[in-house]
């Protein structure tokens, strides 16, 4: 007998299969001698455990058995806190998604706010000779250019098309569009 | 505090040690340690294992008595528990264990395979203490993927999809345990030895 028809036969004995695969093992059992002995044998098995778990009790007295899970539970306790009591877990449980929402609220408060300050990042610090310093306004689409002013101070990178300047002394800053 | 007495309910000792009341958790302890132990000596057939794991399993249960809610009775909350326990034991024993031959075999139903189907009902007629008996050795005998899988089946009544999900494997493979730990226990039932089939 093939084994996926055997593993059929059992899951029909333990009501694992839907009416229509029910059905057909129940037409093989009665037709197949082979497949109903082997149903028998799997049921006889079966019958046999049920109700007759082998009866087994703590090998020791209710203080010696006690004493160790309460210096485990001391000793623990001792670097955490003792179980959370019920109306704390509910409320740990109502909360959590509402601190989530909360959060991706301010999320998006902050990216949508027009009267925000501009977010700006600095992208590159790449220069040689001078001290300079790239920030981006992503929501600007403006990149700031900060060079700060060495004591020999660099010319000015080529190339660049700064659609405005200025300049406090110690620094001067491009605007890049 | 309460003086608690044998017979008071799993609710109400829940409650309390709910509540941080050590002395009713011990009720509860006193009144499950039998059966909590019993779960996890099945599964492991070793008397110290099954007392630590055990022991284990309540010191879980009352770092997480705030999770229950109930849903399933306090004893079998805390069967879970030990099973979960004693699953992670086994798992560790077995990543230390050699992929024996024999190991092997026993994965894919290697001697079953051979065996002759057992009739008649080979238990028939006997007393329930002599049965339990030898359901006991018989348990001895088979490997731990077997005897998980048959325990976690007939005696904690889990269908194919809860017990993939403990030991941690397809449906598919808890199907083919399954078939082939009951037809060992019905060879081993009927007092079969394997060299009747060499």
């Amino acid at each position: 007998m093939k084994h996926d028809l055997e593993l059929k036969l059992q899951a029909w004995l333990d009501a694992e299969l839907s009416a229509a695969e029910a059905e057909q093992m129940r037409r093989r059992a009665a037709s197949d001698p082979e497949a109903a002995s082997l149903l028998a044998e799997l049921q006889n098995t079966k019958s046999a455990l049920l109700q007759n778990e082998p009866a087994v009790t703590v090998p020791e007295a209710r203080p010696f058995y006690w004493s160790k899970i309460q210096r485990q539970i001391q000793r623990q306790a001792s670097v955490r806190p003792s179980p959370a009591p019920p109306w704390a877990e509910r409320l740990r449980r109502w909360l959590a998604p509402l601190a989530g929402a909360a959060a991706l609220a301010a999320v998006l408060l902050l990216a949508l706010n027009p009267f925000a300050p501009p977010v700006v990042n600095q992208v590159s610090d790449m220069a040689e000779g001078f001290q300079t310093r790239t920030f981006r306004d992503d929501s600007a689409g403006i990149n700031f250019v900060v060079f700060h002013q060495t004591p020999q101070p660099s010319d000015a990178p080529a190339g660049a098309a700064p659609a405005h300047t200025r300049n406090d002394g110690s620094s001067f800053v491009i605007e890049v569009e | 505090m309460p003086d608690w007495q044998d017979n008071s309910s799993d609710a109400d000792l829940v409650r309390s040690a709910q509540q941080g009341d050590m002395r009713a958790f011990e009720e509860l302890v006193a009144q499950h340690r039998d059966r909590v132990y019993a779960r996890a000596y099945s599964m492991m057939r070793n008397e110290d294992e099954a007392l630590d794991l055990s022991q284990d399993a309540w010191v879980k249960g009352w770092q997480r008595l705030g999770q229950f809610q109930g849903d399933s009775s306090f004893a079998t909350w805390m069967t879970r528990i030990v099973i979960n326990l004693c699953l992670d034991q086994l798992r560790k024993l077995k990543r230390k264990r050699a992929d024996s031959l024999e190991a092997m075999e026993e994965e894919s139903g290697g001697i079953e395979r051979r065996l002759p189907v057992i009739l008649p009902n080979p238990t028939e007629g006997l007393e329930r203490a002599e049965l339990r008996a030898r359901i006991d050795r018989a348990l001895d005998q088979l490997s731990d993927e077997h005897r998980t899988v048959l325990i976690l089946h007939e005696f904690e009544q889990m269908e194919y999809k809860q017990i993939a999900r403990q030991m941690q494997c397809s449906i598919g493979t808890v199907m083919s345990r399954l078939f082939y730990a009951r037809r060992r226990m019905a060879s081993l039932l009927a007092g079969l030895r394997r060299e009747i089939l060499e």
